[in-house]
């Protein structure tokens, strides 16, 4: 059930799943509608052999300056000739798409009656039919691959719907100034050791010994012979979905200004003052970690020069460590916290803390997301205590005009996983934007909560202490959902039979 | 007072259902928030009025297409008050009783309710013998305690506080007491359990509850004793050979359940869900749901229920009279529980995934892996649950692990409140 995988199935997934390219700092991502068929299929069928593939970006001597990964819509696939048959067979979940009104609904996009709630205007699910994700070394290289991709996909029969530029900070931190990305599962088809292959690659057990749903095909519907066989019980059916991974992209829209001033108004309101360690103290609660990435389990007080912080940073292992031993009350990380909501780990109400763990493991997502959009401010100045005085100058008055630029930013929320109902949607609604989930006692996450009025009676952030703890305010929308989308990401011989259809 | 409860299995008058229908949907529900319909005070019981319902729920089966209207009540009245008080409450008995089989004015509306009462194979209750008035009464207290610690109370009394606190850390010695009190309790229950006239069983019922037993118990070596059991009786654990999910197309929508799409913004939750089985397995069935039964009243502790703690009451009741399919059975399931409906059945499959699958392995339409499966069982709930017509829950504010602790706590906390005066 826990193998590696076989050298040939690494040579068919795409790379993407295997690493989030630290070292290509710059990427871009390419949402295109199919306008003619036959030239887009003419088109895509030059491109699997430019997908680079789990195999080569292990190689490191192989890793190129740029690197190219494409996945589908479930329109898409419809637009390119496959029959509604076999669309038929991918989950529900990824023939409706994000955007279909009950699904924004279950997921907080939309408030329940219909009303919605965020702008989702980037992009009409409907129009999505494929999604280019190019990762670069450098902004040059990413234009000319734009200037030469547009041309291309436009002879294709591709018509551009959207264009979005990602980045990696060097820093690691997203617009809020903490440091993101930090908690990923390891595969243990390609590692040896963390969750069952099956939770984020198609056609492998996942962790309750369970295939995953994938299209499962007759032979006669693969006569060029492209596609893998089925594993298990299925062995004369072909596999479409093995090797490959459903994607769910969503662009998150931060308000750097709402988020800091809320701090700030916070401090102010209950303390009289909003001292520069209290506001990082406030919003560190509020996340789950030290804007550096240490989490507050590990280090209840923030002293940048302490043993713990100071290993913990320079082995680079901010992620190893469980709430249970140390902080079953949420006296270090509270329960409302986002980290300890995305990801409980050990802790979880009514559970044991073997059970917990096995819990979060099924609900695990691997993440690849990036940024977009410039810093509001010098992100770096939240990791010593003496440039704090700079974060109390900027947000201790409230002009609205602090955020001059009025610059559009934000991030790519990107992830992979086997079942987006039990990994994506299940963390979005059962634990981010449950009140009741883990002594939430009436709170939504405090950052990607649906903090808006669906649902009444919702309350401030419980922030628990020795002493009963406190309450924060009601926190602002300062996370807005700006569009997405669930992806097919094929393995490179499944994308070669998409090509070539039946 | 004791505490009890019934399920009722009410005949709709042919032709009159939707008018029915009509009538419990002006209620409206506490499985919906109060812009959406939430239970009206007006509706026809007044559930602001009272302090002994703990749940209530209406709603509409066809079971073998026969149209029935299913009440559902734990409450802490004898069974005859709380008709009684049914009666004594419902404003125009013609509005609803009138639309089911049977009822006239002039007989008496207890008698006729009564014929209706299904007793229910196996019934769980997470605080069985406590009060709603206790619960809240530890729950008040319990929050009285917070505001004593967090010194907002009584600002000039700091003295109190402090002692407050000297007392919340011995809070561990209550809940020992509390473990050694419900040990022996469920000790004692047991053994009388044990000694009594309800097990005088057939040597085949006690095979099949022998069976039962184990086929629920083999998953569940997480708990130790348990899991001594399952080694002594040699019942291993199900052996977990990769299997391809049998959730098929054409996919159901499993988002939120129709009508409810705030499910997961309430507090508490309801699940009724109607199963058919072949006739042939009512035998092994009721053995597997007594086993569960003789667990729930004996040994089980307060607030869990084999280690998950959101389950507030559930009750199994195999339907009789249903004649309408020759060689099927009907399992009727109601449960009341904590928070969301995907986490509440995704703890089910990972955590007694053998228990279910003893339970629904053999009903009609269950996947072919059972509950491992994930997927295809939630979609094989969701096509059998069943919407509330009406939903009353009197735990506004309060799951079950945090009344258990309310409860724990309750002698610390009356200590507390006697400090403030």
């Amino acid at each position: 059930m826990k193998d590696l995988l076989s050298a040939e199935d690494t040579n068919d997934i795409q790379s993407w799943i295997y690493s989030g390219y630290p070292h290509l700092p710059k990427s871009t991502y390419a949402f295109l509608r199919i306008d003619d068929q036959i030239r887009a299929r003419q088109f895509l069928k030059g491109i699997p052999w430019q997908i680079s593939s789990a195999t080569k970006s292990r190689n490191r001597q192989a890793q190129s300056h740029q690197v190219l990964n494409v996945a589908f819509t479930a329109m898409g696939l419809l637009a390119l000739g496959i029959d509604d048959e076999t669309v038929e067979k991918f989950p529900i979940e990824f023939q409706e798409g994000m955007n279909a009104p009950h699904r924004g609904a279950f997921l907080g996009d939309i408030s329940p009656g219909g009303k919605p709630d965020h702008t989702v205007r980037d992009y009409a699910a409907s129009a999505v039919h494929l999604l280019f994700a190019c990762h670069f070394i450098s902004a040059s290289v990413r234009d000319s691959w734009i200037s030469k991709f547009q041309r291309d996909s436009s002879a294709g029969g591709l018509s551009l719907v959207g264009l979005e530029l990602g980045e990696l900070a060097d820093s690691g931190k997203e617009h809020f100034g903490f440091k993101d990305g930090i908690s990923n599962p390891e595969i243990h088809g390609f590692k040896g050791a963390g969750s069952a292959t099956g939770e984020f690659i198609l056609g492998y057990p996942n962790e309750q010994g369970c295939m995953p749903v994938s299209p499962l095909l007759s032979p006669e519907s693969d006569p060029h012979d492209l596609l893998p066989p089925a594993m298990c019980d299925n062995r004369n059916m072909r596999d479409l979905g093995r090797n490959g991974t459903y994607l769910v992209f969503r662009k998150l829209a931060q308000d750097v200004s709402a988020f800091w001033n809320f701090i700030a108004d916070d401090c102010r309101r209950r303390l009289g003052r909003a001292e520069p360690a209290d506001l990082v103290w406030l919003a560190s609660k509020l996340v789950g970690r030290w804007p550096n990435g240490v989490s507050l389990v590990e280090a209840p007080h923030f002293d940048a020069y302490s043993e713990i912080m100071q290993e913990r940073l320079k082995a680079g292992s901010l992620n190893d460590f469980t709430y249970g031993q140390t902080d079953t009350s949420g006296h270090r990380c509270p329960f409302a916290a986002h980290v300890a909501r995305m990801n409980p780990r050990d802790r979880i109400q009514g559970l044991s803390e073997s059970e917990a763990l096995g819990t979060t493991a099924r609900h695990r997502l691997l993440r690849r997301g990036r940024r977009y959009g410039p810093e509001l401010f010098d992100l770096k100045i939240l990791d010593t205590p003496e440039s704090w005085n700079r974060l109390q100058q900027l947000f201790q008055s409230r002009p609205e005009a602090q955020d001059t630029t009025r610059s559009d930013r934000g991030l790519f929320f990107i992830a992979f996983c086997a079942n987006i109902r039990e990994q994506f949607e299940f963390v979005q609604r059962a634990w981010g934007n449950n009140p009741h989930f883990n002594s939430a006692k009436g709170s939504q996450d405090p950052l990607i909560g649906t903090n808006s009025s669906i649902t009444p009676g919702r309350s401030g952030i419980p922030i628990p202490d020795r002493d009963g703890g406190i309450t924060t305010g009601l926190v602002p929308q300062a996370v807005s959902f700006r569009g997405g989308g669930y992806f097919f990401l094929p393995s490179i011989a499944a994308f070669r039979w998409i090509c070539h259809g039946k | 007072m004791p505490r009890s409860g019934f399920v009722a299995l009410i005949p709709v008058a042919p032709g009159r259902l939707e008018e029915l229908e009509r009538v419990l949907l002006s209620w409206g529900n506490d499985v919906l928030l109060e812009d959406e319909g939430g239970l009206k005070p007006d509706a026809f019981v007044d559930f602001r009025d009272q302090q002994f319902i703990h749940f209530m729920r209406f709603a509409l089966l066809k079971v073998d297409n026969e149209q029935r209207l299913l009440i559902t009540a734990d409450f802490d009245l004898e069974i005859h008050d709380f008709l009684e008080f049914l009666r004594r409450k419902t404003t125009c008995p013609d509005a609803i009783w009138g639309l089911c089989v049977g009822w006239r004015k002039e007989i008496d509306f207890s008698l006729w309710f009564l014929n209706f009462v299904v007793v229910p194979e196996a019934t769980y209750i997470a605080f069985p013998g406590v009060t709603l008035q206790r619960v809240n009464q530890a729950v008040a207290l319990f929050k009285f305690r917070d505001e004593v610690l967090s010194g907002r109370f009584s600002p000039r009394r700091q003295g109190i506080t402090e002692a407050a606190r000297i007392l919340v850390r011995v809070d561990c010695l209550f809940r020992a007491a509390f473990f050694i009190r419900n040990a022996a309790k469920s000790a004692y229950r047991t053994i009388g359990l044990l000694f009594s006239r309800k097990l005088d069983l057939s040597r085949q019922e006690m095979r099949l509850l022998w069976e039962g037993g184990r086929r629920v118990a083999s998953s569940l070596n997480r708990v130790w004793w348990i899991r001594a059991f399952n080694i002594l009786s040699r019942n291993p654990a199900p052996v977990a050979v990769p299997i391809w999910s049998s959730a098929r197309p054409p996919f159901h929508r499993l988002t939120s359940f129709a009508g409810y799409p705030a499910e997961d913004s309430v507090f508490q939750n309801q699940l009724t869900l109607l199963t058919s089985f072949p006739a042939a397995e009512e035998a092994r069935l009721r053995g597997v749901l007594r086993s569960i039964d003789l667990y729930a009243r004996g040994l089980a502790f307060p607030g869990s229920l084999l280690g998950i703690a959101t389950i507030h009451t559930v009750r199994w009741t195999i339907l009789p009279d249903c004649h309408g399919v020759p060689g099927r059975i009907w399992l009727l399931m109601t449960s009341n529980y904590d928070g969301s409906w995907d986490s509440y059945i995704s703890e089910f499959c990972a955590r007694i995934f053998s228990g279910l699958d003893a339970i629904w392995g053999c009903a009609e339409g269950a996947p072919p892996a059972g509950a491992r499966d994930i997927p295809a069982f939630k979609e094989f709930l969701r096509t059998r649950q069943i919407p509330a017509a009406v939903f009353y829950s009197a735990y506004k504010g309060g799951s079950v692990s945090f009344t258990r602790m309310a409860l724990t706590l309750r002698p610390v906390n009356r200590l507390i409140a006697g400090l403030v005066g």
